[in-house]
């Protein structure tokens, strides 16, 4: 724990300083307090205006735009450690106490909490999000989303201009909750691969009184985000060595 | 011809960097979505779709490779050739429009078939895209790091997403000409209706007059911010 004190404290400095770690955290918030707040107004304002329910959809919402909790601090920190990898600030690192792999471990750590804690705070506060037994299923996947997300970044992109392509490409993460609440079943299976998929339908699959499927989905995806996780390792490993 | 060939080198690197890859993707995507939205809304979700993404792809993709050009040192040789800074800056306008463009048609193309008035299209989308590639490298002439950069050229953003309130139907049309935006939306619409002479000379003029800003304000901040420091700490060495 001490080795990673100086990059704490470095990092609880730069995030008053650097917009973008601030924006990781207040960009959860606001989608917290949108939910909380503007939902129901705006679900009036539209059906007032052009007769569609938004109200209907509530449970899609949810599913969908909790997708941007991890998708936040995991963009970030894979950004940033491609930032700190164009400026060979790996290499520094990788002499200090911390060394390498703590530099890795402690990259990796950030954008998980921030992703938990925030995906938390979102079940509980949000208003319009159920607090049963598929938002803790969900909330442990979408946990797992961050680091998987700053991986892919660092491991497939050779720089900052190959990761923001990529980061565009992360944007498919919010077809996982579109394809299980619109697509009929079986046909929806061919989005499988697709990480966001499971905790959508771990989520939904509670909701709609399905634990069993709820369950076997928050399996099958802790098992998809595991070999995700361990497979990004490996090639980001082979990159930096 | 120092013009095309730079265009030209633009459009090779975004195409090494996997931009056009990620766009083959991202078209599919686009297009499957927009198999499942009802027919009375496509047209207006084409409109929005092609007006938030190709349009301002320009944003974030520009930024990131003048960022990456500065860690890799490349102004400070490619400013020593006969290059312009004009002529850099129009090079990446262009080449990005190119990619705005053809990513542009093919959502379109795909879903909705031809637009009614393309060439009308065509400019709104180029003159879109090279709005936001000027800003981009304004902003990012003010950013150390790729984060910063794009929470930044959010904020400088945002106020010209306003026009997409009246395209929603709220408040008076009066209160969003002066956004080069509300220009933009009314040429894509034009995918859809015919438009009066009198909008197509606002929405190309507006169009314009932002553009010539937006350059002189990116050329400026080049100029001041990357190009005199770089020759600063050449002096001081």
């Amino acid at each position: 724990m001490r080795n990673y004190r100086p990059l704490l404290i470095q990092d609880a400095r730069q995030t008053l300083k650097d917009p973008m770690l601030m924006a990781s955290l207040l960009g959860p918030l606001f989608v917290i307090l949108f939910t909380r707040f503007a939902f129901q107004p705006l679900s009036d304002w539209i059906e007032q205006h052009y007769a569609f329910r938004l109200a209907d959809y509530t449970e899609f919402i949810a599913a969908f735009l909790v997708i941007t909790i991890p998708l936040l601090p995991g963009t970030m920190a894979g950004l940033l450690m491609l930032d700190e990898r164009d400026e060979n600030m790996i290499a520094y690192y990788a002499v200090t106490p911390l060394a390498r792999k703590g530099y890795f471990v402690y990259r990796l750590f950030l954008p998980s909490l921030l992703s938990f804690a925030l995906t938390a705070l979102y079940y509980l506060f949000s208003g319009i999000a159920d607090k049963e037994l598929g938002s803790v299923y969900a909330l442990l996947l979408l946990t797992l989303e961050a680091p998987c997300i700053t991986l892919f970044l660092a491991a497939f992109a050779a720089n900052k201009v190959e990761g923001l392509a990529l980061s565009k490409l992360c944007g498919l993460l919010f077809a996982g909750p579109v394809i299980t609440a619109f697509v009929p079943v079986p046909w929806q299976y061919a989005a499988a691969l697709i990480p966001t998929f499971w905790p959508a339908k771990a989520y939904l699959a509670d909701i709609s009184g399905d634990p069993v499927v709820s369950t076997a989905a928050f399996m099958i995806g802790l098992a998809l985000h595991v070999a995700l996780l361990l497979s990004f390792v490996r090639a980001f490993l082979k990159r930096i060595e | 011809m120092r013009l095309t060939s730079t265009i030209s080198h633009d459009i090779r690197f975004q195409w090494r960097h996997g931009f056009y890859a990620v766009y083959v993707i991202v078209c599919l995507l686009y297009l499957l979505l927009l198999h499942f939205v009802r027919a009375d809304y496509q047209d207006s979700v084409i409109i929005l779709l092609t007006f938030l993404d190709p349009s301002a792809i320009g944003l974030i993709l520009a930024g990131g490779i003048i960022l990456l050009e500065k860690d890799q040192g490349i102004h400070n040789h490619l400013f020593a050739t006969p290059l312009r800074l004009q002529e850099y800056l129009l090079a990446k306008a262009l080449s990005i429009s190119v990619l705005s463009t053809a990513a542009a048609w093919v959502i379109h193309g795909f879903s909705a078939g031809i637009p009614v008035s393309p060439i009308l299209f065509t400019l709104g989308i180029l003159l879109t895209s090279s709005f936001f590639t000027f800003l981009s490298i304004g902003v990012v002439a003010r950013s150390h790091s790729i984060n910063g950069f794009i929470l930044l050229s959010q904020l400088y953003s945002l106020p010209f997403s306003l026009p997409l309130l009246y395209f929603f139907g709220i408040g008076r049309e009066g209160l969003y000409l002066i956004f080069p935006t509300h220009g933009s939306l009314l040429l894509l619409q034009s995918t859809v209706r015919h438009l009066t002479w009198r909008e197509i000379i606002y929405a190309l003029t507006i169009l314009l007059l932002w553009n010539a800003a937006a350059f002189i304000w990116a050329h400026r901040s080049f100029e001041r911010r990357i190009l005199l420091r770089i020759d600063e700490r050449r002096e001081q060495q």
